[in-house]
């Protein structure tokens, strides 16, 4: 074989850039631990941190205190002489880094918001109170607070397969969510002079450890959210006695804490799937509200194999639940609301859990744990283990705008969905937001549209990320950005990942090949640690396909898709036969544009030469040229003696051939989706891959062959590339009307 | 030189979800034939809600917002004041002419400029959002005949120049 022609951009400036290249030099070499497929390897390991823990909350003056046993096995290969702890409370340590880090200029606070909220932080005495640290015999071991991290300096290197105990003891002040901000802390109700308390990251909690990062060491700054190790959980909660207690996992003591009423309420809330079932009513949570009693209980709650703990806790809880059922075990589906989130909360929230689960659940794997919880949190959406706090909050007067439902489900569904990404598909999120929010987000859209035909989804279609990617490459980064670099947080580690994915679905992969290839993935890395490698081998191997150009130029690079219709040319077989030629021939010429002075002889120049003395004409001068002649019929006879069969047919048929310019503007390579409009009325789309781009990135060229005739030709007409511009995707060219335009005309 | 902070101190709650995405898209095209920049302005509908509520010191229901004189009045100045376009140093006049809230949790802005010396060479001046939001971009993209640029402005750099050969 002759190989010729070598890829000319892809070797300038003698490195190669092409947009082709495989990602060799930016993904990890595989290794024994995570294989080139995107598995696990054969010697994959994770840590595990089992937790016993005593909370008191205190009501009166807003603060929180922990007794902690913490119980940590190394099953890596590496001996470890000291352990990170994550103390992500320290954040609001006055002066802390995550404060600090954050630039500020006068303009910013000079708004009575940013004002007030600065205020309140520089007061606010937040941050952990270690009041001791000990070893399992209650000896005092050495540790050393590092920012929002803690070091455990062990005597003796804890070795593979060890295990060590320690103990915590420590206290902070709870603070104000609605003033300075905060994924957890409490909501203050002045009319009935109740707290409503969303407590989570309220505990030293062991980092991970693991052989991509060793111990993760990135202090928390406020963007990067968590990872930690899967573990298991006991923690006894003592709250004010007529508090409701929601937490990570299954309540032990049901008995202890609930009424006769509310025991029998909840056995049958365990057996009914269609409409949730009040375990606390409103009557009595109102009820509640008043009786403010200064007498404790304790709540017990077990979870098994979770990579974090969470609870709320208020007079004000109304509760209900109904069950999900699955393959596997049944899922209890739960929500916890103060009287100010009906008659939403009441009426939907349960039930978006439920779906959710089943919405999921096809994509990745049936729901593991025993319990989903949505909390009622008004202005926020935070997820963990089991349990998340959503807001969505009617006006006080219980009505409420369409805007605040659809924030309220989209809200439930992508913290409830966080239970699989990155809860139990354990994703390192201090690192990489998109591992966990993109691929929720991805997820969320598939179920809304499940929830409700065309459900107002932000993000996900194609056409919704465009203003985003063709803005200012100034102020965008690639998708493949630490999670504390990220500019427009939203669209970079949501939109634009849950997007790409879509495109994966709908015009790349197909959905077929996609949801097999992504069901992999998350099957894979069920409550294990996955990376980005891990994400784009395993979509690779699994589909068959090869998609480094699709990682590189989606998550790796800031370009955007533009592509367009250049040129269409229209070609037919010359058919030999003197009879259609020269018809066509007439045809033409009568077209075409005379010249000024052609135009002016015809009236000027009463009669040339030849015209005057036909002598003058030989056989190249005939009158009528577009005459079919004898002589040109026995050609036509001769040529078609010489045509095989084959050659005869295609000529009969008559193709119509098409050549199509395509160009390259925004960078980003994609297919070419093309569609063929005929005279007839028909029409048929082709999809040409991504790799016709391979040899040229900028300009494409084909020719289509047709037997119909082409009357009008459409790139991407069902908007599934994230095309920015749409006035050169048709030819000919057609006006769009701008969303300007028809708000002006529905205004007329 | 020390210089005075004004503050206002108000004490309403902040409503708006805490959401991290501060992002304001500004679609503006030249139109040819009636000589004018049409706009259309996208934002997030609670970072909107804010402001509204935050100068009015009341709840505020945008879907209805534009049926109250004075809210739409002050919608109307607040964008004029804080979205300007000016070609050959000459400030464009201000056209407002409506207003959406989508289902999408979005708002949209609707406003033309008239009188543009030059609209090939243009620049923009948005501060919108910017009292409000310390971590807000106004993304601007400008389409001429087939072309569009576009541009960010941020509290640190608030104006900017578009230009077409
Ligand atoms: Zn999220």
């Amino acid at each position: 074989m002759l190989l010729m022609g070598v890829s000319i951009t892809a070797i300038s400036q003698n490195t190669n850039n092409s947009k082709f290249k495989q990602l060799k030099d930016e993904l990890a070499t595989p290794n024994v631990y995570r294989n080139a497929a995107g598995a696990p390897g054969p010697e994959y390991y994770q840590q595990k941190a089992d937790y016993i823990m005593k909370i008191t909350l205190d009501d009166e003056k807003q603060t929180i205190h922990g007794e902690e046993t913490i119980t940590y096995t190394n099953n890596s290969p590496d001996p470890l002489s000291y352990l990170w702890l994550q103390l992500d409370q320290n954040i609001r340590k006055p002066n802390s880094e995550g404060q600090l880090a954050n630039t500020s200029t006068i303009e910013d606070i000079s708004n009575s918001w940013e004002m007030k909220r600065m205020l309140n932080r520089a007061e606010f005495e937040g941050g952990f109170n270690i009041e001791k640290v000990t070893d399992a015999a209650g000896n005092a071991i050495d540790y050393a607070v590092v920012g929002t991290m803690m070091r455990i300096d062990l005597k003796k290197d804890l070795l593979k397969g060890g295990k060590y105990t320690f103990k915590i003891n420590w206290w902070y002040n709870i603070n104000n969510r609605m003033e300075i901000g905060g994924r957890s802390g409490y909501e203050y109700f002045e009319e009935d002079e109740n707290y409503l308390y969303t407590i989570a990251q309220f505990f030293p909690r062991m980092c991970v450890y693991n052989d991509v990062e060793g111990w993760q060491n990135k202090q928390f700054l406020g963007s990067g959210e968590f990872t930690l190790p899967f573990g298991d959980y006991d923690v006894q909660i003592t709250v004010p006695e007529d508090h409701i207690v929601a937490g990570t996992g299954v309540l032990q003591n049901a008995t202890k804490v609930l009424t006769k009423e509310q025991q029998e309420r909840w056995k049958k809330a365990q057996n009914e799937t269609e409409t949730p079932i009040f375990i606390v009513t409103a009557e009595e949570a109102k009820e509640a509200e008043k009786t403010k009693k200064t007498a404790s209980k304790t709540w017990h709650y077990k979870a098994e194999n979770v990579r974090d703990f969470a609870f709320a806790s208020s007079r004000k809880f109304i509760w209900d639940a109904m069950k999900v059922e699955q393959e596997s075990e049944d899922v209890m589906a739960m929500s916890y609301y103060p009287k100010e989130g009906m008659p939403l909360w009441d009426r939907y929230s349960t039930r978006v859990v439920a779906q959710t689960l089943k919405s999921y659940t096809k994509f990745t794997f049936d729901y593991p744990y025993p319990v989903a919880i949505s909390v009622h949190a008004n202005s926020i959406g935070m997820e963990y283990p089991m349990i998340c706090f959503n807001g969505g909050r009617p006006n006080a007067d219980g009505t409420y705008s369409e805007r605040t439902k659809y924030g309220m489900m989209s809200v439930i569904i992508h913290e409830v969905g966080h239970n699989y990404f990155p809860m139990i598909i354990n994703s390192d999120e201090r690192q990489w937001t998109w591992m966990d929010e993109g691929l929720n987000t991805f997820l969320q859209y598939l179920c809304e549209q499940e929830w409700q035909r065309n459900y107002p989804s932000r993000r996900g279609p194609a056409h919704l990320i465009v203003d985003y990617m063709k803005g200012d490459k100034n102020f965008i980064t690639p998708i493949m950005t630490n999670s504390e670099s990220i500019r427009q947080f939203g669209n970079n580690a949501y939109g634009k990942p849950a997007t790409a994915l879509n495109i994966l679905r709908e015009t790349i992969l197909g959905r077929d090949n996609f949801d097999y290839a992504f069901k992999e993935y998350a099957n894979r890395w069920k409550f294990k640690h996955p990376t980005p490698a891990d994400f784009f081998r395993t979509m690779e191997d699994a589909s068959g396909v090869d998609l480094d150009w699709f990682w590189r130029g989606w998550f790796y690079t800031t370009d955007h898709v533009d592509i367009g219709i250049e040129n269409v040319q229209w070609f037919q077989i010359n058919t030999h036969n003197p009879e259609v030629e020269l018809a066509f021939q007439k045809e033409t010429d009568a077209m075409r544009n005379k010249n000024i002075s052609t135009i002016r002889n015809e009236e000027e120049i009463k009669q040339t030469e030849n015209e005057k003395n036909p002598f003058l004409n030989d056989k190249y001068i005939v009158a009528d040229p577009y005459q079919v002649t004898d002589e040109a019929k026995q050609e036509y006879q001769n040529f078609l003696d010489g045509l095989s069969n084959e050659q005869k047919e295609m000529l009969k048929v008559g193709y119509n051939f098409y050549q199509v310019d395509f160009e390259n503007k925004g960078g980003l390579v994609m297919p070419i989706l093309v569609e063929f409009h005929f005279t007839d009325d028909t029409k048929e789309m082709i999809k040409l891959p991504a790799e016709i781009w391979r040899y040229n990135e900028q300009k494409a060229s084909k020719v289509f062959m047709f037997e119909k005739e082409v009357k009008a030709v459409a790139l991407d007409p069902y908007l599934e590339t994230a095309d920015c511009e749409l006035y050169d995707n048709n030819w000919p060219r057609k006006t769009i009307p701008s969303r300007f335009d028809l708000f002006k005309q529905n205004q007329e | 030189m020390k210089k005075i902070l004004t503050l206002f101190v108000l004490f309403v709650a902040f409503n708006g979800f805490s959401h991290k995405y501060y992002v304001a898209i500004a679609n503006m095209e030249y139109n040819e034939k009636d000589q004018q920049i049409d706009v259309f302005l996208k934002a997030t509908a609670h970072d909107f809600q804010h402001l509204m509520e935050m100068t009015f010191k009341e709840r505020m229901d945008l879907d209805t917002v534009s049926q109250n004189k004075k809210y739409s009045s002050f919608i109307e100045s607040y964008l004029k004041e804080n979205f300007i376009v000016t070609s050959l140093d000459q400030p464009a006049s201000f056209e407002y002419i409506g207003m959406e809230v989508t289902e999408r949790l979005n708002i949209f802005f609707y406003f033309s400029f008239k009188e543009v010396l030059n609209p090939k060479k243009i620049k923009i001046a948005s501060k919108f959002l910017f009292d409000f939001f310390k971590d807000q971009q106004n993304i601007v993209h400008y389409k001429y005949g087939e072309q569009t640029k576009s541009v960010t402005l941020v509290p640190a750099l608030s104006v900017a120049e578009i230009k077409f050969d």
